[in-house]
């Protein structure tokens, strides 16, 4: 039985048919500005039109339930020392089904008398395996189509402006450390607290809003990542650690020194490093690079910066890949080495990545 | 019958503490009533392709599960996920271009005027869109087999679906004919939805 009543629709069939072919991917340019013309002249094209779309996401809805698969990994570390117990909570989501094949390790030894035959053999076996797998790997190289990583999203961390003037601090786009104070995105001026922060130099930034990572008095350090994708092959494929290894990944960011509220940290020196990383635990970095903010203080520094409070720089960092072992998709990693002086804050603005011909 | 906008593994979601149980119902009654003005949003932003649409939602529910928390009304989930849902159809966006995929977007002053008409007829709608839903689907199970089908191929159970190109090459008929016939029964299914509704309500 039929339980539907046959109406005729009260539209003209020219609308009724541009509107299915826009929702049919089948529009050319004409149609487009056709459509387009109507839909702006006519309130009553609009309304259907609107109504279209609802009926034809709300039958897409039915015929393709949303299915959203949350992978969390949560730890919970407790600490007593004397009469005082620390309590930290780490908790990350990912959505993922990528498992990583873990390497074969082959630990058997083989004793014998004659092992110095045995590790001649050996040798000249590696020395074998070793040129076959050169020759093995330019033939790859040569053969791999070229790659391309496409734009990283939010890369000038933008937020989502509220009333008053105020924003959102959520650092949309990104995975970030579970501290929202110590991970977030404010306006440049004003720091979550609301002191003045960038007197001087907030006018020189091109975007409104910046990240800002901090590292707290007990010397938790903040952090962002973002899975990296391929945008040299349609559909824009997550890029792989073993796509990347040997490649260099040059990144280009600004980094900008507050002026500290109150006087607590006046040194406000901050390690901060930037990276490839895998997306398990333990999060490994298959390419890393040490900044210090200031100029002196950090040994394992690749580069000193030595900025002074509310000042900013354009910086570019080339990262090289290794990723040995790694598997898995990858990530860029910007954040706060542990070893930086506790209280320390940073910003981080307009990150731009680009893979760099072999 | 409800709809249930976001699946759970049940045997996963026996095992939750009460937070997390309280945190899933809590997104999933926020999520569902703005999955299809939220679906709506993205089509007009994505060149009207109702797939693309729906890879955005996806990313949109993820970032929105991950940021939500207790503390946010119904309000400010909304506004977030929109602000999430227009960034995601931005970075879609400029994905096409970057892979010179051919899109017709509509100006963004008639994009607009189209969302505002579409959160205008929403928000006049009295019923909460999980009923509206319930509603559709009790008019899908009422469609003859011949008209059934042919919706089933437009909008496809596995939530491919064909174009209508493709359907009528299948068919051997002329996609014209294609096109009237489904408008039929989509302006039939809307008549059919109010009555429903009616009923439900009363």
């Amino acid at each position: 039985m039929n339980i539907i009543p046959s109406e005729q629709p009260p539209e003209s069939g020219e609308l009724i048919e541009l509107v299915d072919r826009y929702l049919d991917q089948r529009l050319d340019e004409a149609d487009g500005k056709r459509l387009e013309t109507m839909l702006r002249d006519n309130p009553r094209a609009r309304q259907y039109c609107a109504g279209r779309i609802r009926l034809h996401t709300e039958l897409h809805s039915l015929a393709r339930p949303l299915r959203i698969e949350i992978h969390e990994d949560r730890n919970l570390v407790i600490e007593q020392a004397g009469g005082v117990s620390t309590v930290t909570a780490h908790h990350s989501n990912r959505v993922s089904v990528a498992p990583s094949t873990a390497p074969i390790e082959a630990s058997t030894k083989n004793r014998s008398a004659r092992w110095w035959f045995v590790a001649l053999a050996l040798a000249a076996l590696v020395s074998l395996a070793w040129w076959v797998h050169l020759r093995h790997q330019e033939t790859a190289r040569q053969q791999t189509p070229a790659l391309s990583i496409a734009a990283l999203e939010n890369a000038s961390f933008e937020a989502e402006a509220l009333k008053d003037g105020e924003i959102r601090n959520t650092v949309v786009g990104w995975e970030t450390s579970p501290n929202k104070r110590q991970t977030a995105v404010v306006n440049p001026g004003m720091g979550l607290s609301g002191a003045l922060h960038l007197p001087d130099s907030e006018a020189q930034l091109r975007s409104p809003q910046v990240l800002s990572l901090v590292i707290d008095r007990l010397g938790e350090a903040s952090w962002v990542r973002q899975r990296l994708y391929d945008n040299s092959a349609p559909g824009a494929q997550r890029l792989q650690l073993p796509d990347l290894d040997g490649r260099t990944v040059r990144v280009e960011l600004t980094v900008i020194r507050p002026n500290p509220e109150a006087t607590a940290y006046a040194a406000n020196d901050v390690f901060l490093y930037t990276g490839i990383q895998e997306e398990l635990s333990p999060g490994r970095k298959a390419a890393v690079h040490r900044i210090n903010s200031g100029s002196t203080g950090w040994s394992q520094a690749h580069q000193n910066l030595g900025l002074q409070n509310d000042q900013f720089v354009k910086i570019t960092v080339d990262l090289k890949v290794k990723a040995k072992e790694m598997r898995g998709d990858a990530f860029f990693v910007i954040g706060i080495d542990r070893k930086s002086p506790p209280g320390g804050q940073i910003y981080v603005d307009e990150i731009s990545l680009k893979l760099l011909d072999r | 019958m409800i709809s249930k906008t976001l699946h759970l593994d049940h045997a996963i979601a026996s095992g939750l503490s009460e937070h997390d149980h309280a945190r899933i119902a809590r997104f999933t009654e926020y999520f569902a009533e703005i999955r299809p003005v939220l679906s709506a949003f993205l089509v007009t932003r994505t060149g009207g392709d109702p797939s693309a649409a729906g890879d955005c939602l996806q990313e949109v529910a993820v970032v929105l599960w991950k940021k939500h928390d207790a503390g946010w009304s119904s309000e400010d989930f909304r506004r977030y996920a929109f602000r999430c849902a227009d960034i995601e159809a931005r970075s879609y966006r400029r994905k096409c271009h970057r892979l010179g995929r051919r899109i017709i977007y509509l100006a963004p002053d008639v994009v607009q005027a189209l969302g505002n008409e579409t959160q205008e007829q929403i928000a006049a709608d009295p019923v909460p869109s999980r009923r509206r839903l319930d509603a559709l689907q009790l008019c899908l199970d009422g469609l003859d087999p011949v008209q059934r089908e042919l919706l089933d191929a437009r909008y496809e159970k596995d939530g491919v679906g064909k174009s209508v190109a493709d359907i009528a090459r299948d068919r051997g008929c002329k996609m014209e004919a294609l096109y009237k016939r489904l408008e039929r029964i989509r302006t039939s299914l809307q008549s059919c939805i109010l009555k429903r509704l009616k009923e439900l309500h009363t």
